[in-house]
């Protein structure tokens, strides 16, 4: 089956999801909200994946803390990949875990030469522990820190040719980080390797209750942003056709208002493009 | 832990300057962000997974709660569904709670329903498995409850508290002085709480602490002597929640 656009899957839509049966539809889930023994939420992903192809994004592997990876939390997601068989199997080049403890964020790197290093040997044994390839997601960023030595770009075609990973990358994040630190988002886009890209993110932002527009969170509450569906135009004239998703994971409507912007994306999937 | 990684975890804290090698000083307030989504994402995992709480509490007074619960409780493992381990526990510790007693009882059954609705799927045994057996080999069988069910005892009555304030309700809200234990099980896509018998309680307390059936039997005759072991067993067995283990099992 051909993988078009998805919905990130929300447990309020179990049943609309799994009973449309629209081409190149697909889902997507943090596999961390599926750790568990059993139940309902297990026994609903069941139903949505035996018919729908399924992509697993984690958000708690913590590739960029200070910790040692959790072989615990490598083991869980590696029973969710053998049980469920997703297509792709994503994470961020971030960190969410230090002194033994967990933070749902995903807090920012610091792209040094000593980090690309650690990183990479991080991102090769997971990739080893999960018996796939990861994508790995470009964050939000909020902070223009100093001490990189490394551009986002080179730093994450980097952990391409080090390691084999692929790349997933969010279109909001870049839209908000190009207002919030002030890269250049076509530039950007540019620098990516394309054959390295396997899943694009589309997700809504909003403006920082005090800064404003000066400051954009990646808050996934909102439909996605026009300036996002631009560079979604300019992401696949660069790459070709890649599996597009649809995140929302506050104020979620409707199943049929969220599958509306996932046919737009479809749409834009299938629109002819002259090769790059 | 590198120094960044260090002074992050400090900004996180409240110490923005830590960051200052790293981050000019107008930039700095925007380690709140980080800050900000951290304490919502945890502020809302507490409020789904402690209902009657937030329920009691009203929504504000909840989130100060769970933002102070937040702070010094960051997650053990990054999965959310099951933050709040030790909110029960640190409920009972707090001083400016402490008209509302019954905060923690209500934090231990919401947090069992959690458990009990994420639990291992094991089914229990029918009841012709049980009848199966010989009268001799059921009287040394143990049947331990499965995973979806569990067993919450409290000093006084709590149910009708929890249950009035999943409904929005403000009546009922009186705790009586008699013990009580509530059977909460997973019942197809939910979770039922029903409040026990004594007999039944005492049964069913013998069988999850690994007793035989014989001494779960002798426990609820001892709890109530006219008890007929007849019809609490097929009550029992209704409920579907005990898995049998056999002698042969357990070798």
């Amino acid at each position: 089956m051909t993988i078009g656009a998805g919905l990130g899957l929300k447990p309020q839509h179990y049943a609309e999801a799994t009973g449309d049966r629209r081409p190149g539809l697909w889902f997507e889930v943090h596999p961390e909200n599926y750790m568990v023994e059993g139940g309902p939420r297990l026994a609903a992903l069941e139903r949505v994946r035996a018919e729908h192809p399924l992509s697993l994004h984690g958000v708690g592997l913590s590739l960029g803390g200070p910790d040692p990876l959790d072989p615990a939390h490598l083991k869980r997601f590696r029973a969710l990949i053998d049980r469920f068989a997703p297509f792709a199997v994503s994470e961020h080049l971030a960190w969410s875990r230090f002194e033994g403890h967990s933070v749902p964020d995903l807090l920012p790197v610091l792209r040094t030469s000593s980090e690309l290093q650690r990183i990479a040997e991080r991102i090769d044994a997971t990739q080893t522990a999960l018996g796939r390839a990861l994508l790995i997601e470009n964050p939000s960023h909020y902070l223009n820190l100093r001490g990189h030595d490394y551009d986002e770009t080179d730093f994450l075609s980097e952990l391409v040719r080090r390691t084999g990973c692929g790349l997933l990358v969010d279109l909001n994040n870049v839209f908000v980080s190009a207002r919030n630190i002030g890269i250049d988002p076509l530039i950007w886009l540019h620098a990516i390797p394309a054959q390295a890209v396997g899943e694009i993110h589309l997700a809504g932002h909003s403006e920082d209750p005090v800064r404003g527009a000066q400051l954009l969170i990646d808050s996934h509450d909102r439909p996605v942003d026009a300036g996002v569906w631009a560079l979604l135009d300019v992401a696949l004239d660069l790459w070709g056709p890649r599996p597009v998703l649809i995140e929302r994971d506050g104020e979620v409507p409707a199943y049929v208002e969220l599958i509306a912007e996932r046919e737009r994306a479809q749409s834009v999937l299938q629109r002819e493009r002259v090769a790059a | 832990m590198s120094a960044f990684h260090q002074a992050f975890a400090e900004a996180l804290a409240g110490d923005t300057d830590a960051l200052a090698t790293w981050v000019e000083a107008p930039d700095r307030p925007s380690v709140a962000v980080y800050r900000n989504t951290i304490a919502s994402a945890l502020i809302e995992a507490l409020e789904a997974a402690f209902p009657a709480v937030a329920a009691a509490l009203g929504s504000d007074n909840f989130h100060q709660v769970a933002a102070a619960f937040a702070r010094d409780h960051y997650p053990a493992h990054p999965m959310l569904h099951d933050y709040g381990g030790g909110f029960a526990d640190w409920l009972a510790g707090q001083d400016a709670l402490s008209e509302m007693d019954w905060l923690p009882d209500l934090a231990r059954l919401d947090y069992l329903r959690l458990s009990v609705l994420n639990a291992a799927d094991t089914a229990a045994t029918p009841a012709e498995g049980f009848a199966s057996l010989s009268p001799e080999a059921l009287s040394h069988a143990r049947a331990r409850l499965i995973p979806s069910a569990r067993l919450i005892r409290f000093d006084t009555t709590l149910l009708s508290v929890w249950e009035a304030l999943l409904a929005g309700e403000g009546e009922g809200l009186e705790r009586r002085p008699e013990p009580e234990t509530l059977l909460v099980r997973r019942v197809g896509e939910g979770v039922e709480v029903r409040r026990l018998a004594p007999d039944v309680a005492a049964f069913f307390s013998v069988c999850a602490e690994g007793g035989t059936l014989a001494e779960a039997a002798e426990a609820a005759l001892t709890c109530e002597p006219t008890t007929d072991l007849t019809a609490l067993f097929s009550h029992v067995l209704g409920l579907s929640c005990l898995h049998l283990s056999t002698e042969r099992d357990l070798l």
